[in-house]
């Protein structure tokens, strides 16, 4: 693979006086890859991005995006980014394909190419019906496309997208969500941040969780439930008169870690594989235990999120 | 990036004459207008007094144009002190820089559509002005020449509006800033254009340099020459000139702060400041009456020169009071603020007398001003003896504080310290140097028709020495 890394990120730190913004964060992502990044409030992730989009230069540490040094080269970096910040203003005076055009030219799209990019970009970000519209008549969600669009008009190769679903109705939420599904396709490298995590779990090929400026974990999804939620949790349901006996059979069995009563079921965390939990019901049964219900609660990102951050989040 | 396709330019145009309120604004100018022309037909009968039709005409002329000026320049800073603070305080700032748009593209492009707009309402009002046509009197091409003025000294208000905008934090401090500057300019650059605003009234040639930057010598400026190296000039042009280099200064400004401060932005800055204010001086070292020269220099290129050094917010490190020279030649400490003013207040004088002596032989000036060497003598003496005491006072006031403190501090004592230490001491020296002794150690080096006394130097020097060595024994 001759192509260089789209995002390649080096021990990045940024300190402002006292505070450590980021702290030694590294970070690599290939083409089509979208990256998912995962924090409360405060922990870094504006920072990492601003860095990657040339507005704030790290302490120490190298960033690359396309291969090209973000704090040597900043403006043929700016070139191949579409960045959308956190918090935004649009110029509320212009109509959506004149706020667009001034866009492309300032990236210095050729004039004749403009018209035909815009209606594509517009096409994309299901604003076609507004191209006429004056901007300060737009919806929030409507805002935030149009910012998205701007975004692309000169087809950068890495979109930044500083929490583009804040502030957003459910349904305007979704329809960013396939909007950046389709991007995907398209072969680009987005990096979207979010404080909350079911927006990103689902098309996000890999996710951060950020926390303190420091990145606590980072994979693709399934990987880090499986590495980082450590026990599974396993419900079982037995009537009251066999708990006793179900916790003394739990407990000395390979992979149970801990076993808790919650009203009628018992919580068993597990870090077993598929075949030890085979054995761990058998022995269940084997010792005359009757259960009532067997199951794994469906552990998610929310999950892993909270374990990791439990006691750090202020 | 050619100005034509300057995306901004194109934005601002775009969205500035959409909607009523640049069309109110034009209704507004042009109101004010024809009430004070109908006004002063009305009240003072202009037209039935016994002057010849002619020269009611250019004095008619001379108040329309007024007027226009008044109205300029009391909009342009208004117009220009918001447009980048705007873009800050609506967060598009950072995605217009993301887009590879430079800072001075950004400038640029806003600066011009102030330019287009004004000359928008300057057309849109040419009715007005079109009555002195009826009159006769003028001539087309001196209205087109005055207001070829009036938009570079439009220009100017407006560079020094963008300026402020980029430097403030509110819109409300830009425009106030915008509009205290523009108003010290105006005044300022009104004093070399009394002799022109004479000519309106029929008065003589006089000798006058950079007289239109003014616009209010605009109306007589088309009749004005000015004597450089013993040539004429054309005052329209030497003043044209003066005011594009200002526009400059400020357009640069403004695209520095716009880009965050840096260093490399601010070394052009301070080259481009150094170098037009070597070239002024010069210029006005040409001039065959010095004294005249020596005005514009210190009321107008030097403070200028200082405001585009000082206002570039790059500080150097806080050095020791070992390095208080290099910080010093670096001029951009404000703690040295005082001192570095005098030491360019003293180079654009050496330079201009240095140039005046190198053509006085060459040239026959027409006025005939004596020629003094001994006043480049005093002239370098006082600069020097200013400088030994501004430094140990420098050193002095560093000592006890620093940062901020220290800028006040500086600007306080190191005004007031020579004035006071000479002021006491004059207490104890023959009447006849103690008038005003404080007040003559602080402008020697500027004016040398003061004759300055050789016990007033050696005042001021032993008291910056003294001040210099208690600072290091106080370490």
């Amino acid at each position: 693979m001759n192509e260089p890394l789209r995002i390649d990120l080096r021990n990045i730190t940024k300190r402002y006086d006292k505070l450590t913004a980021v702290d030694n964060l590294s970070l690599a992502l290939g083409p089509g890859e979208i990256f998912g990044f995962i924090g409360p409030n405060g922990a870094g992730k504006t920072t990492t991005i601003k860095i990657l989009a040339t507005l704030l230069e790290p302490t120490s540490g190298t960033a690359f995006v396309d291969g090209i040094n973000v704090v040597e080269n900043p403006d043929a970096v700016r070139a191949r980014i579409g960045y959308m910040p956190d918090t935004f203003g649009v110029y509320d005076e212009f109509k959506v394909w004149e706020y667009l055009d001034f866009f492309a030219a300032a990236y210095k799209v050729p004039k004749g190419d403009r018209p035909g990019l815009i209606d594509l970009v517009l096409d994309l970000t299901n604003l076609s019906n507004k191209k006429d519209a004056y901007v300060e008549g737009l919806s929030r969600g409507m805002k935030q496309r149009l910012c998205l669009a701007r975004t692309m008009v000169h087809n950068p190769k890495v979109l930044l997208l500083d929490e583009p679903a804040s502030g957003l109705d459910p349904r305007a939420r979704i329809e960013i969500r396939d909007l950046l599904k389709e991007l995907r396709n398209l072969g680009k490298t987005i990096i979207v941040s979010s404080h909350i995590l079911p927006e990103l779990a689902d098309f996000c090929t890999s996710v951060g969780i950020i926390e303190k400026g420091k990145l606590l974990v980072s994979g693709p999804i399934d990987s880090l439930i499986g590495d980082n939620i450590g026990a599974r949790v396993l419900e079982i349901k037995v009537p009251a008169e066999d708990k006793a006996m179900a916790s003394k059979v739990l407990t000395p069995l390979k992979g149970v870690r801990n076993v808790a009563e919650r009203g009628e079921v018992l919580d068993v965390q597990f870090d077993g594989g598929i075949d030890a939990q085979n054995d761990l019901l058998l022995a269940l049964i084997t010792a005359k235990v009757r259960i009532v219900s067997f199951g794994e609660v469906q552990t998610d990102l929310e999950a892993v999120f909270m374990n990791l951050t439990r006691g750090l989040v202020a | 990036m050619t100005i034509p396709m300057n995306p901004i330019l194109e934005k601002e145009i775009r969205t500035r004459l959409r909607g009523a309120r640049a069309f109110q604004l034009l209704f507004a100018y042009v109101l004010v207008q024809v009430l004070i022309m109908g006004g002063l037909i009305v009240m003072r009968g202009l037209t039935s007094s016994d002057m010849p039709l002619g020269q009611v005409g250019q004095l008619f002329w001379a108040i329309t144009f007024w007027m226009q000026l008044g109205l300029v320049t009391l909009i342009t800073p208004g117009l220009t002190s918001g447009l980048l603070v705007a873009e800050r305080e609506q967060q598009t700032l950072d995605t217009i820089l993301l887009t590879g748009l430079k800072p001075a593209d950004i400038v640029v492009g806003k600066l011009c559509s102030i330019a287009m707009f004004i000359v928008w309402l300057l057309a849109g009002s040419l009715p007005v002005t079109a009555i002195v046509f009826m009159t006769g009197g003028v001539a087309p091409a001196e209205i087109l020449l005055a207001y070829v003025l009036l938009m570079f000294a439009a220009m100017v208000y407006g560079s020094i509006g963008i300026a402020c905008s980029a430097v403030a934090k509110s819109q409300g401090k830009a425009t106030l800033l915008a509009y205290v500057g523009a108003i010290i300019v105006f005044i300022a650059t009104s004093i070399p254009a009394v002799p022109a605003i004479g000519m309106v009234y029929g008065g003589d040639s006089q000798v006058a340099y950079f007289s239109a930057i003014n616009p209010l010598g605009a109306p007589g400026a088309a009749k004005f020459t000015e004597q450089y190296f013993g040539i004429s000039f054309p005052a329209w042009l030497i003043s044209s000139v003066v005011n594009a280099c200002i526009t400059t200064l400020f357009t640069l400004l403004a695209s520095h702060h716009l880009s965050g401060c840096q260093q490399r932005s601010a070394v052009l800055l301070r080259r481009v400041a150094f170098g037009m204010f070597v070239l002024l001086s010069a210029l006005l070292g040409g001039a065959a009456k010095l004294s005249i020269g020596f005005i514009q220099l210190f009321v107008f290129i030097v403070p200028i020169t200082l405001v585009a050094t000082f206002g570039t917010g790059v500080r150097s490190a806080v050095a020791p009071q070992g390095s208080l020279w290099k910080r010093l030649l670096s001029g951009n400490d404000v703690v040295s603020g005082r001192l570095f003013a005098v030491v360019i207040y003293s180079i654009g004088a050496v330079l201009m007398y240095g140039v005046h002596i190198a053509f006085r032989e060459a040239i026959s000036y027409s006025d005939g001003h004596p020629f003094e060497p001994r006043a480049l003598q005093q002239l370098l003496i006082s600069g020097f003896v200013n400088a030994v005491a501004l430094t140990g006072v420098a050193a002095l006031t560093m000592r006890f504080v620093s940062g901020r403190w220290a800028t006040l501090g500086f600007t306080i004592i190191g005004w007031a310290t020579p004035m006071f230490i000479l002021g006491v001491l004059s207490a104890f020296l023959p009447s006849d140097t103690s008038t005003a002794l404080g007040f003559i150690a602080q402008t020697t080096v500027f004016d040398y028709s003061i004759e300055p006394r050789t016990s007033h130097w050696i005042v001021t020097a032993v008291a910056g020495v003294a001040c210099g060595i208690v600072a290091k024994w106080k370490r």
